[in-house]
């Protein structure tokens, strides 16, 4: 349970399919509260014993239903009964009571469908709430609207709760596209992040093979402290270290042999294929993200400037103000690409074609994140000299 | 044990909050645009039943005054941020008065839904204080209305219907909408975490790349070529437009900063530049650490890089030794080898003390990256960690 609220109060830092699970549990806890005070509220409601005890134990499985669901690893499931449970709920309050606290059903169960911040389920699922809420207040009136009460309060009750669905449901569409952009974005910077650390890497592998040392996962040292290891927390866990065993040796062989050529064997069992596929992520002499993970480990420590003025900005303009002195940088910039192009052509001993060099070598990037739109204007103006003078010529 | 993880990263609290900010203005304009509907449809209401102009005006008022509000602080935030979060606060506050006063005036229970609306709108701003704001007056005015106007909540014919019963129901789901409201903030602070540690990771990754291409002696050596291949173009450039030759001085200028000559010899030679010219140019080289050359690989790296649409809505770029596809025995490796590893150390990486590594395991964000029960294990026995790697690496733990 501690674990459980340390998790919710700190969701900023978990991945969406761990915060899924959590707001299942969540509405779990507030469905499992609601049914509960429903037994007591029970006795106000117009259904007969039979059909309440009826009701009652029926949710009480479908809860079971969704911990089963949980357990099973299966949450977007466990999200879609969740939402039929409240809707159910709702279904029996407002059928066997007509009153102002059955009617705040109709938001309770709103809130749920929100909750799960899900565009699909809440066209589905909540229009079918807010037309149940609107035929609820235009049948049952004579428990909502009190006899002094002013004129038109009926269309009030629907006017507010559809104005409610409706704002939801802005706020649902501003958030899908907040979260789109957002994730589109990371995913860019994650991408440009492992084309550095594809260099960093050929760089580290450049300084271990000058130093003649041989790799870390053929270290002796390295793995006995690895197996040891891993040994006492499996041991703590699942009191059995002996199969951990296996998987550092098996981890240990991925390296040596290759995940692919693993991959491609015939002979090796499926099984075998899959927990390698498992470790393939964790890698260490390739651009793995347990690379990936350490490097951003260790940049932790380097030292870094205190600037924090454009810290994050790759602007030219943000370098200097003058348009001659952008156009100078915008050269520089050209020419050190095509420099590095050539190198790579170079190194992979790729010949090159008198088409290739006509390529545009800013293709794939969006100038705008760098240049201003005179210099963009200056670039395409003068593609065909810059190319002539500018790309290397070796 | 400390209970809340900082970022890896302290420098990414500004970029953090620019982020929230750039998103603060969309909300407002949705904000803007319910305030504007509500004032239209109360109106044309109060119209269509009948009430009289002196008791339409001061309702109406209070819509106009608080959309004014909102586009005067909204069109000051361009240039001064804390006036976009003055705007959430007066909004909230704004919004929570008008739905009081429309109960208070209508009197008719009709209204008291008011108050959910009301919370659903400064929902969208996602901020904790908002959030705060909005519980309480939610609370004092359900409790307000239904200690002074007990009969105003009962219905003709509520057999079950009490005032405690909508009093709870009402805190029910408010209980709902806030922990609602609290994990949906929660979710749009992963992606700003996320993308304002990326932006640092990025600076810092570009900033040992070159250093590492430095040391490994792969950095191009004839890099002053650079600056001929552009003098030579802009040469030709400047005689097809047929106008003066403006960029050779500063690219002369450039190439002695490269070649490291003295300033004061270089403002001797070019009399009609200051300092804060050489300052300024000084960016503009294109070798080692300077910003154009970091702006070069940015560039270069961003070339080699293209996403597809199905990227965007995969998990799986979110690195972790947690992950749910992993078994336990899986994730134990994992962070074994990373421990290991980091204890081991890189070469052609800076030394990690002992203290370096735990204390960023455990107190940074890093803590959610590792399987919380190997985490548990790994914190209440580090000091059985330190002596298995002393073990196996001999004298130090540290090879």
């Amino acid at each position: 349970m501690k674990e459980f609220f340390r998790k919710v109060f700190n969701t900023e830092f978990l991945p969406m399919s761990e915060v899924r699970k959590i707001k299942v549990w969540l509405v779990m806890g507030f469905l499992l509260f609601l049914t509960i005070l429903t037994i007591p509220y029970s006795t106000f409601f117009d259904y007969s014993v039979l059909m309440k005890v009826i009701t009652i134990s029926g949710l009480f499985v479908l809860m079971g239903v969704m911990l089963l669901l949980l357990r099973f690893s299966k949450p977007l499931v466990a999200i879609q009964v969740s939402i039929i449970y409240s809707i159910l709920l709702m279904l029996y309050y407002t059928q066997g009571v007509n009153s102002f606290y059955a009617y705040i059903f109709f938001y309770i169960s709103l809130s749920i469908i929100i909750f799960y911040q899900e565009l699909f389920s809440y066209l589905v699922y909540g229009t079918l709430v807010v037309i149940l809420g609107v035929y609820y207040t235009l049948t049952f009136r004579e428990g909502l609207v009190t006899s002094a009460d002013i004129t038109g309060a009926v269309y009030i009750y629907i006017a507010i709760l559809v104005l409610f669905y409706l704002i939801n449901l802005i706020q649902i569409l501003h958030n899908e596209k907040i979260y789109t952009d957002l994730n589109y974005e990371w995913v860019k910077m994650n991408h440009v992040i492992h084309n550095y650390q594809e260099d960093i890497l050929y760089y580290l592998e450049d300084v271990r093979q000058d130093a003649h040392k041989s790799p870390m996962y053929e270290d002796l040292e390295f793995q006995k402290a690895a197996f040891e290891l891993s040994r006492f927390i499996a041991e703590q866990i699942m009191k059995d270290g002996r199969e951990i065993v296996n998987l550092m040796d098996l981890y240990v062989y991925i390296h040596e042999k290759g995940l692919l050529s693993i991959l491609d064997n015939q002979e090796i069992s499926v099984a075998m294929k899959k927990t390698s596929n498992m470790l393939g992520k964790y890698l260490l002499s390739e651009n793995t993200d347990m690379f990936s993970m350490m490097i951003n480990f260790y940049v932790r420590f380097q030292d870094s400037d205190n600037n924090m003025k454009n810290r994050y900005s790759y602007k030219i303009e943000d370098l200097t103000d003058y348009n001659d002195e952008q156009i100078i940088a915008f050269c520089l910039i050209y020419s050190y690409i095509s420099h590095e192009i050539e190198k790579d052509r170079e190194w992979n001993q790729i010949e090159r074609s008198e088409d290739e060099i006509k390529v545009n070598i800013f293709d794939q990037v969006d100038l705008q994140d760098f240049f201003n739109p005179q210099v963009i204007a200056f670039y395409n103006d003068n593609y065909d000299m810059i190319v002539k003078y500018m790309t290397n010529k070796k | 044990m400390q209970t809340k993880k900082t970022h890896a990263f302290s420098e990414i609290e500004q970029y953090r909050e620019y982020l929230e900010i750039k998103n603060l203005r969309g909300k407002n304009y949705i904000v803007s645009g319910v305030f504007f509907v509500m004032l239209i449809l109360t109106v044309a209401y109060m119209i269509l039943t009948n009430y009289s102009v002196a008791s339409i005006i001061p309702i109406a008022l209070g819509y106009l005054l608080l959309l004014i509000i909102n586009f005067v602080l909204s069109a000051y935030g361009d240039s001064e941020y804390s006036y976009l979060k003055m705007n959430k606060y007066i909004s909230t506050l704004g919004m929570f008065s008008i739905a009081t006063a429309m109960i208070m005036f209508f009197q008719s229970p009709s209204f008291v839904p008011l108050l959910f609306v009301a919370y659903c709108v400064c929902a969208i701003y996602q901020d904790m204080k908002v959030l705060i704001i909005s519980d309480i007056y939610f609370i004092v005015v359900i409790i307000l209305t239904v200690v002074n106007f007990p009969e105003l909540l009962l219905a003709q014919n509520s057999t079950g219907g009490s005032n405690f019963s909508i009093t709870l129901f009402s805190i029910l789901f408010l209980m709902m909408l806030s922990i609602s409201a609290y994990i949906i903030m929660k979710e749009k602070s992963f992606f700003y975490n996320q993308i304002a540690k990326s932006k640092e990771l990025e600076y810092r990754n570009i900033r040992l790349l070159i250093e590492l291409k430095h040391k490994t002696n792969k950095e191009d050596k004839n890099f002053m070529d650079y600056y001929d291949h552009t003098n030579e173009f802009l040469k030709a450039f400047s005689e097809k437009i047929e106008l003066p030759n403006i960029f050779e001085e500063k690219i002369a200028i450039l190439k002695d900063l490269e070649a490291n000559i003295a300033d004061e010899k270089i403002l001797e030679k070019y009399s009609d530049y200051d300092q804060r010219d050489l300052i300024r140019l000084r960016r503009l080289l294109i070798s080692n650490q300077n910003l154009l050359a970091k702006i070069g690989v940015k560039v270069n790296k961003s070339r080699e890089s293209s996403i597809k649409k199905r990227e965007i809505f995969s998990a799986t770029h979110f690195k972790s030794f947690n992950k749910q596809s992993d078994t336990t025995e899986v994730k134990i490796l994992a962070f074994v080898i990373f421990y290991v590893a980091l204890k081991k150390g890189l070469l052609g990486m800076k030394k990690l003390t002992n203290e370096e590594i735990f204390s960023t395991i455990t107190g940074t964000d890093y803590f959610y990256y590792i399987d919380s029960k190997v985490m548990k294990i790994y914190q209440e026995n580090s000091d059985v960690f330190d002596a298995i790697i002393s073990d196996a690496f001999g004298k130090g733990g540290t090879s």
